[in-house]
């Protein structure tokens, strides 16, 4: 009796709670914009006609709730206009289209990371390491849609081997821990000069070696403008780049022009036709979710055809640099940012 | 997934399972021959000192993007942790046959230190904190160190199972837990606690016909990979049991 009864309340007990797997989350969803390609129209000495290629992401905190945005009204996209040597620069919006990707079935990607030690310590603008979590976030949800390989520069810091490391030294499809580790370990081996402009051609070098002729790109995490000791200059870059069909995504993690240097970086991605985005590492969290579909080129994207004009001539200036916010509601604090340069064919 | 993995997780061959019941007919056999003394009674533990052995020093999140740097042998106290239960013991000459059905509390269970790392060589500090409950299962053999002893000293080795019916996680910058976040998923995937789980376990003590008190240390090793991780805990065990039958070969239970 008493064993019969022992063995019923064991049977009783001999279920498991085990949960669902709850999705990953990232501690932000902010709403990004990612600027796909700058065409120029006409380039007069006052007056520059241009379209604006920009995909809207959607913020959300898991893969899943990440999308793009669609049915924006025109009125959302509103242009900085600002005073240049004295004469003010306006903006015009002409026509916006929502345009349909289909983009490639896969990529082979280098991602650089910069590694160098900022001016103002990196530690105020990235506390709790979120640009850690974005990495990973992206690499997690790799899944087989494509191939990356994960490298680091600096000049003289902490990292393996100056100008540029590159970890592994082979594409990965899909998370593994030991990429996972060496991202992790990179938030103690900051340190040093930034080599941004040597490191791209090495990486860019080194795509061309490597990666299979097929959807190839380098994406450069950068806080840091170049420390001017570099061997290679952006057009040594753009040369090697376009003659192997690579292209160059910057991504800013900063505001701040004198930090980040932006107008060389973009003129890279204008000229090998990368994408590129601006704002703080949580800003972009959202991203990094469709990191993969921005690899893939398969991003739906706004298509805004503008004109620039220019209030007196300037007979010197060969490219103008300026931004445009996406107003998603009233509220100046949600808008998102896109960071141009329109350069004189 | 690895398919390694998956394999040998998968359900047992019928071969496996055929023996395992010719094996408990078996048991069943030997006691009915062998058995001199059948006893029932109670017990209640107290769970006291974990000691956790990771194989790796980096643990990357499963329910968010975080990674985060761990010591390898990591030491927790947990001081309100009980466990009471009902016993059947047979004695067969030195040697005893422990079984024991319990439910257990785990309420300051599994603590683990984190490390999330902070850009310039900084870090924070987080602890997990799992707490779980259940059933247990446990069978185990005992041995008589030295008989002529009123309070008999003995050492046993067993096995047991865990089946627990809920099993929560807390996170905290606090050792103490005062504040944090709780109903969180972080370490409950290494240790496996909201599932069914075997610990192995070692124990000596004293007892008589009447009493037990014991130190048991259970430990988990290599339950699913060889990078599994090491995972035990110390119990200190007070059991009270009747003196059934006496202390002579009976044919009553098991007819």
């Amino acid at each position: 009796m008493f064993l019969t009864a022992l063995l019923l309340m064991t049977s009783s007990l001999m279920f498991s709670c085990r949960e669902e797997h709850p999705e990953p989350e990232l501690p932000f969803h902010d709403n990004v914009c990612v600027l796909m390609g700058v065409r120029i129209l006409d380039y007069q000495l006052r007056k520059i006609d241009f379209v604006l290629d920009v995909a809207v992401i959607k913020g959300g905190k898991t893969a899943d709730s990440t999308t793009l945005f669609e049915g924006l009204p025109d009125t959302a996209f509103v242009f900085n206009n600002y005073f240049f040597n004295g004469t003010e620069v306006r903006h015009q919006v002409n026509k916006i289209e929502y345009i349909d990707t289909f983009g490639f079935p896969t990529f082979y990607n280098c991602m650089l990371i910069d590694q160098s030690d900022a001016p103002n310590s990196y530690k105020k603008r990235d506390p709790y390491n979120y640009r850690f979590e974005n990495l990973n976030a992206f690499l997690k949800n790799i899944d087989y849609q494509g191939n990356v390989v994960l490298s680091a520069f600096a000049r003289n810091g902490e990292i393996e081997e100056s100008p540029l490391t590159i970890y592994e030294k082979k594409f990965t499809p899909v998370w593994n821990e030991t990429i996972a580790r060496n991202l992790l370990d990179l938030t103690h081996k900051t340190g040093g000069t930034s080599s941004r402009l040597d490191a791209l051609y090495y990486a860019v070098k080194y795509m061309a070696e490597h990666a299979p002729d097929s959807n190839r790109s380098v994406t450069v995490f950068t806080i840091n403008k170049d420390d001017g000791k570099s061997l290679y200059t952006t057009f040594d870059i753009i040369n090697l780049a376009q003659n192997h069909k690579i292209k160059i995504n910057p991504v800013f993690f900063s505001y701040t022009d004198s930090l980040v240097g932006f107008s060389s970086m973009l003129s890279l991605a204008n000229a090998t036709g990368g994408f590129s985005m601006t704002g703080g590492t949580w800003e972009l969290s959202s991203a990094f979710f469709l990191m993969n579909q921005l690899l893939k080129n398969n991003v739906s994207f706004y298509r805004i055809y503008t004109t620039l004009t220019i209030g007196a001539p300037n007979w010197f200036n060969n490219a103008y640099r300026s931004y445009m916010r996406v107003r998603f509601d009233s509220d100046p604090a949600n808008d998102a940012y896109v960071n141009f340069l329109l350069e004189k064919p | 997934m690895d398919l390694s993995t998956k394999k040998m997780t998968g359900n047992k061959p019928l071969f496996i399972k055929v023996s395992l019941i010719f094996a408990f007919i078996q048991l069943l056999f030997m006691v009915n021959n062998y058995a001199q003394r059948l006893s029932f009674g109670v017990t209640y533990q107290m769970t006291g000192l974990h000691y956790t052995h990771f194989t790796k020093d980096v643990y990357f999140s499963p329910s968010s993007f975080k990674g985060y740097y761990l010591d390898k042998n990591q030491f927790s106290f947990t001081g309100a942790c009980m466990n009471v239960g009902f016993v059947a013991l047979m004695d067969i000459s030195r040697f005893s046959l422990w079984m024991e059905w319990s439910i257990f509390s785990d309420n300051e269970g599994q603590v683990t230190k984190l490390k999330y790392p902070w850009a310039d060589d900084t870090f924070h500090i987080y602890y997990s904190r799992i707490n779980n409950g259940g059933s247990r299962m446990l069978a185990e053999i005992q041995y008589v160190l030295s008989p002529s002893r009123s309070m008999k000293p003995f050492a046993g080795f067993g096995f047991a199972n865990l089946s627990p019916i809920q099993a929560t996680e807390d996170i905290s910058t606090k050792r103490n837990f005062s504040k944090g976040w709780f109903d969180e998923y972080e370490m409950r995937p290494v240790f496996n606690f909201d599932k069914n789980y075997n610990l192995f376990l070692l124990e000596t003590g004293i007892k008589n016909s009447y009493l037990a008190f014991s130190v048991r240390y259970f430990f988990k090793w290599n339950r699913l990979t060889p990078n599994d991780n090491f995972y035990s805990f110390f119990t200190l065990s007070l059991s009270a049991i009747t003196n059934f039958s006496g202390l002579k070969r009976q044919m009553l239970y098991f007819e």
